[in-house]
């Protein structure tokens, strides 16, 4: 089981958080296809701590499960919060005139997704997905 | 061939919140640094100031056997002068009147200067821990009741802990900004844009693109497009590992915009895991023009500018069918 957790302040932080995350799957059996879906996966969820919370941490935690590897990942963050969740977890709303199709895409991604939120305390999104392995590792 | 090479600049404020650091009041109170504490620390200059030079002479017979001496301390004409400010800094500290910002100011300066002549802040410490040693004990004269030196001791454990606070609090900031410069100035160097033939630039991206790193490379590719004229614009992402619905926006507004000034995009280097990942997170790529590998991009675009390679002896060549 590997895990790590980074902080993220500002969007400067997002590609330190994808590189670190990808160099911890690198230690894992975990296929290439799998690899980037978790990379985007947290990369879309820095971003969003970065762009609209003030603060977070991202948390990756994987290991090995009946059938793979499961992968979890937390993002949690004291901000704003998300006022209407069934809008947020839409195709294409956005409140920042992004494509707004973070949130949705983790949905396609992942196997589960978890978004609790409180406006004006913050946001915590939890998803998970079992990973295929790459070929030729146990 | 032309080979311009078109290198673009672009400077950026540092993003990094409010770099002030630490201000004089915000010290005092963190501290607890009372007028009383200041006066303490004076009547107990009024011992060791006079002394001054013998507090230079033990200091420096303990710097010579640190490390860092040979490195920074090998040029006679450096020793001396960084011993005058070192012993105009102690008389400062123990003849203090208030602390202003004027005072801050001269111990920030100082962890910049540490910061830049890349003195480690265990060295700072280990020479911080021993001035104190050096004041408190070695040069106290006993002339205190035992009250009395433990007042005067608490206070000027205060004032030096104020000083390493300030040199710490300069010494981070000195050091984030070196190392976002450094990034800044790999990010200057990342965007080479470049004319491969007349009407057509190419662009490899490598490594994460952040938002920064999407504004720069857009603003490059723009000046390139107007300053050559470019036709055929080919961005070749095979060096990127990550791509998200951030980058997929600005690769987007990238190929919206050079064909607004009349120059096509082709997105070349899509790798199966980014395909992959493209589709799942529900991006739109209809409207851009995408081959999987660099070749089959420069084929596509020789062929849209009306060049045809052929070989010394007339048959047509690169193209594999
Ligand atoms: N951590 C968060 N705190 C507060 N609001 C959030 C947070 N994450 C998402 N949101 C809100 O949910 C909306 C949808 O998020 P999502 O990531 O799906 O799209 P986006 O960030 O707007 O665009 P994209 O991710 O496609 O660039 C955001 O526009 C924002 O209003
Ligand atoms: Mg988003």
């Amino acid at each position: 089981m590997v895990s790590l957790e980074l902080d993220v302040r500002e969007e400067g932080d997002v590609p330190l958080v994808v590189m670190r995350v990808r160099r911890l799957l690198a230690t894992t059996p975990l296929s290439d296809e799998d690899q980037g879906r978790i990379g985007t996966v947290c990369s879309e969820l820095a971003q969003n701590i970065a762009k609209y919370a003030k603060y977070g941490t991202i948390r990756v935690e994987a290991g090995p499960a009946a059938g793979g590897w499961n992968v979890r990942v937390q993002a949690s963050d004291v901000g704003p919060g998300i006022a209407d969740l069934d809008a947020a977890l839409r195709d294409h709303f956005s409140s920042s005139g992004s494509l707004g199709l973070g949130l949705p895409g983790i949905g396609r991604m992942m196997t589960s997704l978890e978004v609790s939120s409180e406006v004006g305390v913050g946001t915590r999104v939890l998803t998970e997905r079992l990973c295929t392995l790459r070929a030729g590792s146990r | 061939m032309t080979n311009s090479g078109l290198q673009v600049r672009t400077t950026r404020q540092d993003t990094r919140g409010g770099s002030q650091g630490v201000d004089a009041a915000e010290l005092i109170r963190r501290l607890e640094i009372t007028p009383e504490d200041l006066r303490l620390v004076r009547s107990y200059g009024k011992i060791v100031v006079p002394q001054i030079a013998a507090y230079n002479t033990l200091f420096y017979q303990w710097m010579e056997r640190q490390p860092e001496w040979s490195i920074f301390f090998s040029d006679a004409v450096r020793l001396t002068h960084v011993q005058q400010r070192q012993m105009q800094h102690w008389q400062d500290l123990f003849e203090v009147e208030q602390i202003d910002e004027a005072y801050v100011a001269r111990r920030v300066r100082i962890g910049e200067i540490h910061a830049r002549i890349g003195l480690s802040l265990m060295a700072y410490f280990a020479g911080i821990d021993h001035s104190m040693r050096i004041f408190k004990h070695e040069l106290y004269d006993g002339s205190l009741s035992i009250d009395d030196y433990t007042h005067v001791s608490v206070a000027v454990s205060k004032l030096i802990h104020a000083d390493a606070t300030l040199v710490l609090d300069a010494y981070t900031r000195a050091t984030s900004q070196k190392i976002a410069d450094q990034a800044s100035a790999l990010l200057e160097m990342s965007t080479p844009v470049t004319a491969l033939w007349d009407d057509i630039l190419m662009l490899p991206v490598v490594g994460i693109i952040d938002s920064n790193r999407a504004q720069d490379i857009m603003s490059a590719v723009l000046r390139s497009v107007a300053e050559t004229r470019a036709r055929i614009f080919i961005m070749d992402i095979s060096g990127v590992p990550v791509v998200d619905t951030a980058v997929a926006n600005h690769i987007i507004k990238i190929t919206r915009a050079t064909r607004l000034m009349g120059c096509q995009s082709v997105l070349s280097g899509v790798s199966p895991v980014i395909a992959q990942t493209m589709v799942e997170l529900g991006v739109d790529v209809g409207g851009i023009l995408t081959k999987a590998t660099l070749r089959d991009a420069l084929a596509a675009a020789y062929e849209a500018v009306g060049i045809r390679l052929v070989t010394a002896d007339g048959r047509a060549a690169g193209s594999r069918s």
